[in-house]
């Protein structure tokens, strides 16, 4: 491989400035590999959804918006697309709050940072299937752990049909996800804290600055860039959330916890070729305006302060 | 004296955050640790008293879901797809981020550009035509065409991560290189690979954990039962035996261990590769 | 350091790789292992060692034909059949398949012009004189014949024989004492109906049995677009009969937070003394070995008046792919529609052959009543309602059902909602 890439003048006396073909042949295998299995099939579904499909095969007939006609006056894409606004509400507050203290918890001690921060992040590093399972084995109506718990601690009142109750079947799942994905932000703003030049801190303690102070006059601002990519992360995980609800509910029950992922997959799984690409792009659209409005809000932000 | 007292003052301090660290932790912890126990005890124990602890450890349902109910075929298929997908994505992201990073060509920004715009697409944004895709090329319900899929989807992050950390290369290192007669693949393999172990080790565990986990992609592109991985055929298994409560507990362990022994041994370099993103 | 670090933890690497690998291997090694195929055949449905013994004997049988079976449709009934959809199409399957689903899906199958005409074949083979006529019929698109019903299913009620005559009551007779006899469950403190509706897909089958049970063909109508859903008047009523294991509370707690598998637990554990099941349950039964005896009486009608004595119909049914070798695949055909096989199957999957036989006597009792009742009502059992409907109906559907049972919806309303979701989707195709 050496010797065919190096070939004939390869080794020339300024490689940096001579046009060549070698930096094309390294970026080569990524460049089919990537176009070919990812952001090809994402242009493809962008032109698709405008044509009538046959099962799997793209015909050739142009259909116009008909597909995007049918997507967008269907209360049941707008039911799944809500529902993942509403986790997204959740999961930029709830998952990245405990994480956070939890990271200036584990900041602040000496000794076992090691051992939190490596008992936290567990469920972190596990499939969305484990987690879904191990969830729905928590909520089983007869042989489940939550209900029993609740009872044996006086909470007997807030015992529930987690996953069976349209009200709050979302909010069940909502659970098992934060459980899972609190360390993400835990690790990342642990990263942060240490980047921190420690006299920041040393000064607000000789000032005299309590715990609350601190957190929020010193440590969230210090942190002002961790929290752009903490967010943009749970921009990303809450707006394509499919595993673990897929197996907790299966979008039901009647829909009250259909997501966008889900709503797509049911309409490959049907062969709705054309409803699912229009609908992927809309979500995707929705998807890349979100993260890159945000990123740039915060951008203007801290330029504007 | 005064050292005494001010270490006894921090220790005191640091308590509420140990109370509160603790508690998290056992909060955390105490569902997997359940799942374990429960794992080992028979049906009529989970059925009588969920919360109980087993009163023998019954071994037999790691035997029976192992055996029983081909967790060493998707064992088996989990291994070799996700070690292929982390060596393949370790060779071509490293070799095109050494291209962008150090080579000057026309077009090198923008088609690092093209790589960088696929991080901010939904997975759900590929799937109808790439299951369509597949079966055209006849890759579906095959290892391989996973492999590929799953090497596509982890491209744009590896090859972001390496080039940022290759850029910080000084550009004697492969100037005196040169000098000495070394081409860029012989500077790439036996220079720039080896100096930057520590990255694609966090790097790979990275890869390892996504793709040792993903579900989504392979429950589209994959319906056959030998093909399954792991997360599949934990989904699959359940659906045939959830009524055998221990059994099934048993099959989610069996789908998690390997992750936590990974993840206890590479602790470190796992979490590199999550914060590298977020710390410049 | 960085260097020794990384090197220990390259040897440990390289020793998870290599247990896995091993391990991977040597489990690999038992699963892989098949050799050229000629017939190369499907099936879902059925257990996996029952056919690898049917194969068997088929190739030990014949010298010029090998049958290689691949129990490749594990998967749901939405995966399994756009597996399938797939793999004709794509001509990437198999020769023989079994276990397909008549009604729209055996359409779906036909219309792409992947399914073998069978019409000669059956001619030839006398086949023709074999199968009931409405069963026949099922198979029958346009007056070809594209599938032959490989078994006759009827669904019934399987009860706790101990706790029938501990409670003493009775088998029924009509609904009404159909009613009673919940009511009188559930006086004494057990539940009558078991309900597990989470998941894909036991709602819109349950709900369905309840309505053609009351609505008969009419139902058909409704199901194939021809009639709208709120215009029928007996939906509604079998509807409201479905509504009211819910609201009378014959049905266990919980029906939206179990699927129906582990609802089937409750019925195991004595707490449920009725389970809704198919003969598949039978088999299904004996490997969770309840500690009571389990009987069996067909769900009476909720109409009387209806031609239907209960549910169930043809179970899958066989077809050949159009890129078959004909002689070899008919050869594989006239094999296991042979008597023999077929009582095989009987005894060994509880499963009555759709084609003529004699009931043995000497296989298992509960079989042996199921399998008679079933053979002498062929023509007053309907057909697995769902199959008529578009998949994503019926997806739509299952959820539609959990809003009613879960109190979201009226029956009324229900039907409104169906109605709304039927005709949106054939209009749009």
């Amino acid at each position: 491989m050496a010797q065919s890439l190096t070939g004939p003048g390869g080794r020339a006396a300024s490689p940096r400035f001579r046009p060549d073909l070698m930096p094309y042949l390294f970026i080569l295998p990524a460049v089919v590999i990537y176009l070919v299995f990812n952001l090809g099939p994402v242009l493809a579904s962008f032109v698709l959804s405008f044509f009538k499909w046959d099962l799997l095969t793209p015909t050739a007939e142009f259909n116009g918006f008909k597909h995007y006609n049918f997507i967008l006056n269907d209360e049941r894409f707008w039911g799944a697309l809500s529902h993942n606004f509403i986790f997204l509400g959740l999961a930029v507050v709830i998952p990245v709050s405990i994480g956070l203290l939890l990271a200036v918890f584990i900041y602040e001690i000496r000794r076992g940072r090691v051992f939190f921060r490596a008992a936290l992040f567990l469920p972190a590093i596990f499939s969305g299937v484990v987690i879904a399972y191990v969830w729905k084995w928590i909520y089983h109506p007869f042989a489940g752990v939550l209900n029993p718990a609740l009872e044996l601690v006086g909470l007997g009142a807030f015992t529930q049909s987690w996953l069976g109750d349209h009200k709050i079947a979302l909010y069940s799942t909502f659970i098992a996800y934060t459980w899972a994905s609190f360390g993400y932000s835990m690790v990342i703003f642990l990263a942060g804290l240490q980047d921190i030049p420690t006299d920041i801190f040393d000064a607000a303690r000789v000032d005299g600055a309590n715990f609350r102070q601190k957190l929020f006059r010193v440590t969230i601002p210090c942190l002002y860039d961790v929290f752009t990519f903490v967010v943009t992360l749970r921009i990303f995980t809450a707006m394509g959330v499919f595993g673990v609800i897929y197996i907790l509910t299966g979008g039901g029950p009647y829909y009250s916890s259909d997501v966008i992922d889900i709503y797509v997959f049911r309409m490959i799984g049907n062969f709705e070729m054309g409803w699912a690409t229009a609908a992927a792009t809309v979500n995707t659209m929705i998807v890349v305006c979100l993260s890159t409005g945000f990123i740039k809000w915060r951008e203007w932000r801290s330029w504007s302060s | 004296m005064e050292f005494v007292s001010s270490d006894l003052q921090r220790r005191l301090r640091g308590a509420p955050f140990y109370a509160m660290l603790v508690a998290a932790t056992v909060i955390t912890l105490v569902p997997i640790i359940w799942v374990f126990a429960s794992a080992l005890k028979s049906n009529k124990e989970i059925r009588e008293n969920a919360l109980a602890l087993p009163q023998e450890w019954r071994f037999q349902n790691y035997v029976d879901a192992w055996f029983g109910a081909s967790f060493d075929q998707y064992f088996f298929n989990s291994i070799f797809i996700t070690v292929t997908s982390v060596a393949i994505v370790l060779f071509l992201s490293s070799l095109a981020a050494y291209s962008f990073a150090k080579m000057r060509f026309r077009g090198n920004q923008m088609i690092f550009f093209v790589f960088l715009i696929g991080m901010a697409f939904p997975l759900s944004a590929k799937l109808g035509p790439l299951l369509s895709l597949m079966y055209e090329l006849n890759l579906a319900n095959s290892r391989i065409g996973l492999i590929l899929v799953y090497v596509a989807g982890s491209l744009p992050f590896a090859i972001l991560m390496l080039r940022a950390f290759f850029q910080g290369f000084p550009q004697e290192l492969e100037d005196s290189a040169a000098l000495d007669g070394c081409s860029r693949f012989q500077f790439y393999l036996r220079i720039l690979l080896p100096l930057s172990k520590p990255s694609l080790m966090a790097l790979g565990i990275f890869v390892f954990m996504g793709t040792w986990n993903e579900f989504f992609q392979a429950l589209l592109l994959i319906n056959e039962d030998a093909k399954r991985t792991l997360p599949l055929g934990l989904n699959a298994f359940q659906d045939e035996y959830f009524t055998d409560f221990a059994l099934s507990f048993a099959g989610i362990n069996i789908t998690a261990v390997p992750v936590i022994i990974v993840y206890i041994m590479f602790q470190r370099n796992l979490i590199e590769g999550i914060t590298v993103g977020s710390v410049k | 350091m960085g260097k020794n670090r990384f090197a220990t933890q390259m040897q440990r690497l390289a020793l998870i790789g290599l247990v896995a690998l091993l391990l991977g291997l040597l489990s690999l090694g038992s699963v892989v292992a098949q050799e050229a195929t000629d017939v190369l055949i499907w099936s879902l449905g059925y257990s996996g060692d029952y056919n690898d013994a049917l194969v068997e004997r088929f190739n030990e049988a014949h010298d010029d034909i090998n049958i290689v079976y691949e129990d490749v449709l594990t998967g749901t009934f939405t995966e399994n059949n756009q597996k399938v959809r797939i793999a004709l199409e794509n001509e990437a399957g198999p020769h023989v398949l079994g276990g397909v689903d008549v009604g729209a899906n055996l359409q779906a199958l036909v219309s792409t012009g992947q399914v073998r005409d069978l019409t000669e074949y059956y001619r030839a083979s006398g086949l023709i004189d074999r199968i009931p006529p409405n069963l026949l019929s099922q198979v029958t698109i346009e007056g070809r014949i594209y599938a032959i019903p490989q078994n006759m299913e009827s669904v019934g009620i399987f009860y706790n024989k101990d706790a029938f005559a501990e409670l003493e009551l009775e088998v029924p007779t009509s609904f009404e004492e159909y009613g009673d006899l919940l009511e009188a469950v559930k006086d004494a403190g057990y539940y009558g109906y078991t309900m597990g509706l989470a998941g894909g897909w036991p709602s819109a089958l349950m709900a369905s049995m309840f309505m053609y049970s009351s609505a008969g063909s009419e139902y058909i109508d409704v199901l194939s677009g021809t009639q709208p859903w709120p215009d029928c008047d007996n939906c509604l009523d079998g509807l409201n009969a479905f509504y009211g294991m819910v609201a009378n509370g014959y049905a266990n707690p919980e029906p939206l937070g179990i699927d129906y598998d582990q609802s089937l637990d409750l019925f195991y554990q004595g707490i449920n003394v009725m389970v809704l099941n198919g003969p598949w349950f039978i088999d299904a039964s004996v490997s969770a070995d309840p500690d009571f005896e389990i009987g069996f009486f067909y769900l009476p009608a909720v109409n009387p008046n209806t031609d239907i004595k209960t549910l169930g119909g043809i179970g899958g049914s066989l077809i050949v792919a159009e890129y078959a070798d004909v002689d070899a695949a008919f050869k594989v055909l006239d094999w296991l529609t042979t008597e023999e096989v077929a009582v095989q199957a009987l005894r060994e999957v509880s499963v009555l052959p759709a084609f003529s036989i004699e009931v043995p006597e000497d296989i298992d009792p509960l079989t042996y009543q199921i399998a008679s009742e079933t053979a002498a009502n062929v023509d007053k059992i309907g057909f697995w309602p769902v199959t008529y409907l578009p998949p994503k109906v019926f997806g739509d559907m299952n959820q539609i059902v959990q809003g009613m049972i879960g109190g979201m919806l009226t029956p009324e309303e229900f039907l409104n909602e169906m109605q709304e979701t039927h005709s949106t989707y054939l209009a749009e195709n």
